[in-house]
């Protein structure tokens, strides 16, 4: 290692990544040794049901946790620097300028009472003169689709889509590296879904964007993703290539969200949805989280943890998966 | 055969409210048009599908359906009956037992101070049609159970947080069929809910109507999610039913852009996938885009 000199670093590797539940004796871990490594101008969805982990997970890379939540362990660096050691202070030229998050809900995550306009000037502040700020929010506004004159508009005058679209303009505003989306298409209209996603997909070509996309959609992350991570459990139990990982899934968790999507001229009636509900944090035993739920399960599922590892070209975290 | 609901020509104006400068400029009046001139007919068993995108009426027609909302025109007949005008609370109560309705979001739509077995028993009570303590409680569970939320003894002493969203929208549902309703209308019954959990949600709305001949009106903005479970498929924009027909017929070929328009936004997953595929075959010729975009102009 040490003979090379200029080691190539990736923009951004999370390894080990733990998070879990304050209070509780047994080990609940709502986050399980989360890793992943993205270049530069990648884009990843991660995908998973409700209560997987995928928001606690974004939400740990920005040490943005709620108070209920504690990060237990894991590395998070930023081409090479660990940033998860930094203090409070130093962390904020981190947040927001390096990495930037678009939060959930965009219905209701921009303040009522002030105009768009003056969030985003909120969002720019500093080292900017007021003036400036302004003429900078509404380039920003522009750049994501929105008439620079509504800057001064409230939320309420927006639509559901302009909304996300000002909520992705104040993440752009300190030019970030990195984006982290969370279901920036829940709650949407199908016709404004997508020109969101056509959004998202030209500012990571435009602004060399590395893109995180939090959905349960798979076929939102097919239309703008590289790679795709699944979760389940707190773990990532898949990562690959969107091709690979979406065509041909391994994980037998996967190919079931695979087929409880909806695909064109399929009948509703050959939709299998996946029975029984995920595992409650606390409630999780030894084994593999899915096992019972999973219709291969066997003894070993049960026993023991299945660690991430390389088939083919993804890793899957599977016992079974070479005799599936 | 007459048809279970029929609405004839149902118009909804909305006023648009007018200040003191309207009045004073001398600006006429204006309306919004919600619906204009729909017609629709569903019969007994039938899933009929109303697709569009916000603000095309879809709801207003919801509320039509219910009685939340009195059309401007236009008729509504029920089994050949006209209903639109309903004068005395009796044919309300008996209008509302037998349309009954699933919202939306069923993380809202369920109070939280009150268990599962109060929110299913409360219409029963609210009209007056639950008998003694014993007759309601065996009604409550019985519904409970054919809603698939068992064991109902148990479901039924939860609080709504206690459960999970797939489970609170059979508590939903089970609310709406405690009246033995001969219509439901669902609003995006399933559009909260997890991929997963969705199919569960279907199916069970479609063993509900093999069980009780149920009809419903399934509101969405998913035109795939209408074309798997309905019979018949209206598109709606702008107040108006622009298309109208078979799934298939729709899905395959729809007759008017608004639907393409529609289709091409919610692309399935093979869809997207396909797109991609094909979308990386022109990058490599085209790469990167923006650049090839100024060279252009």
């Amino acid at each position: 290692m040490s003979s090379m000199t200029e080691q190539h670093q990736p923009l951004l590797q999370v390894s080990g990544l733990t998070v879990k539940l304050r209070g509780f004796h047994t080990a609940a871990l709502v986050v399980d040794d989360f890793s992943l490594t993205l270049e530069r101008g990648e884009s990843l969805g991660l995908a998973g049901e409700s209560g997987c982990g995928k928001t606690t997970a974004a939400l740990a890379l920005m040490r943005l946790l709620s108070p209920g939540l504690e990060l237990t362990r894991g590395s998070v660096r930023i081409s090479g620097e660990e940033v998860l050691d930094l203090d409070e202070q130093s962390f904020d030229d981190v947040r927001w300028r390096r990495v930037a998050y678009v939060f959930q809900g965009a219905m209701n995550a921009l303040n009522p009472v002030i105009t768009v306009g003056d969030q985003i000037v909120e969002a720019i502040h500093r080292d900017r003169t007021q003036d400036m700020a302004r003429e900078r929010s509404r380039e920003l506004l522009e750049s994501v689709g929105i008439d620079g004159h509504r800057a001064g508009a409230y939320p309420h005058q927006f639509s559901g889509g302009m909304r996300q679209r000002a909520m992705i303009a104040m993440a752009l505003a300190a030019n970030p590296e990195i984006i982290i989306a969370d279901e920036p298409t829940t709650a949407l209209d199908v016709v404004v879904q997508a020109e969101i996603l056509d959004l998202l997909i030209r500012l990571q070509k435009e602004r060399g964007l590395t893109t995180i996309m939090i959905s349960h959609d798979l076929a939102a992350i097919a239309s703008t993703c590289d790679k795709v991570a699944v979760m389940y459990g707190g773990r990532i139990i898949e990562i690959g290539a969107v091709e690979k990982v979406l065509r041909q899934p391994c994980h037998p968790y996967t190919r079931a969200l695979v087929m409880a999507a909806p695909q064109s001229h399929q009948d509703f009636r050959k939709i299998s949805p996946i029975p029984g509900t995920p595992p409650r944090p606390d409630e999780r035993g030894s084994g593999c989280a899915f096992s019972p739920r999973c219709p291969f399960a066997r003894d070993i599922c049960r026993a023991e943890q299945p660690p991430l590892r390389m088939v083919g070209e993804s890793s899957v975290a599977c016992h079974l998966v070479e005799e599936l | 055969m007459t048809p279970l609901i029929e609405f004839r020509d149902i118009s909804v104006h909305f006023p648009v409210p007018r200040g003191l400068s309207d009045w004073l400029h001398r600006i006429p009046h204006q309306e919004i048009c919600a619906m204009e001139r729909v017609n629709i007919t569903v019969h007994r068993g039938e899933i009929h599908a109303i697709v569009g995108e916000s603000g095309s009426g879809k709801s207003t027609l919801a509320r039509v359906a219910t009685r939340l909302q009195i059309p401007t025109q236009g008729q509504i007949y029920m089994n050949g009956e006209d209903v639109t005008i309903l004068r005395s609370r009796a044919a309300m109560r008996d209008y509302r037992s037998r349309v009954q309705m699933i919202f939306q979001d069923p993380f809202s739509s369920l109070n939280p101070s009150q268990t599962i077995f109060a929110h299913v028993a409360e219409p029963l009570i609210i009209n007056g049609t639950s008998g003694d303590a014993k007759n309601l409680s065996d009604k409550v569970l019985a519904t409970l159970a054919l809603a698939g939320l068992r064991p109902a003894e148990i479901f039924a002493q939860r609080y709504p947080d206690e459960l999970s969203g797939g489970q609170r929208q059979r508590a939903v549902i089970a609310g709406a069929l405690v009246m033995e309703p001969e219509l439901v209308i669902a609003d995006e019954p399933v559009s909260m809910l997890d991929v997963s959990v969705r199919a569960e949600i279907l199916k069970l709305m479609l063993e509900l109507r093999a069980a009780r001949g149920l009809a419903y009106i399934f509101i969405t903005h998913d035109l795939h999610l209408a074309a798997a479970i309905a019979d018949r498929v209206s598109v709606m924009r702008r107040g108006r039913v622009i298309e109208s027909g078979l799934p298939s017929e729709v899905l395959k070929n729809p007759t008017e852009d608004y639907t393409r328009q529609l289709l091409a936004s919610a692309p399935t997953l093979d869809e997207a996938l396909e797109r991609r595929a094909a979308r990386n075959l022109h990058a490599g010729s085209l790469s990167p885009p923006a650049v090839a975009r100024n060279v252009q102009s």
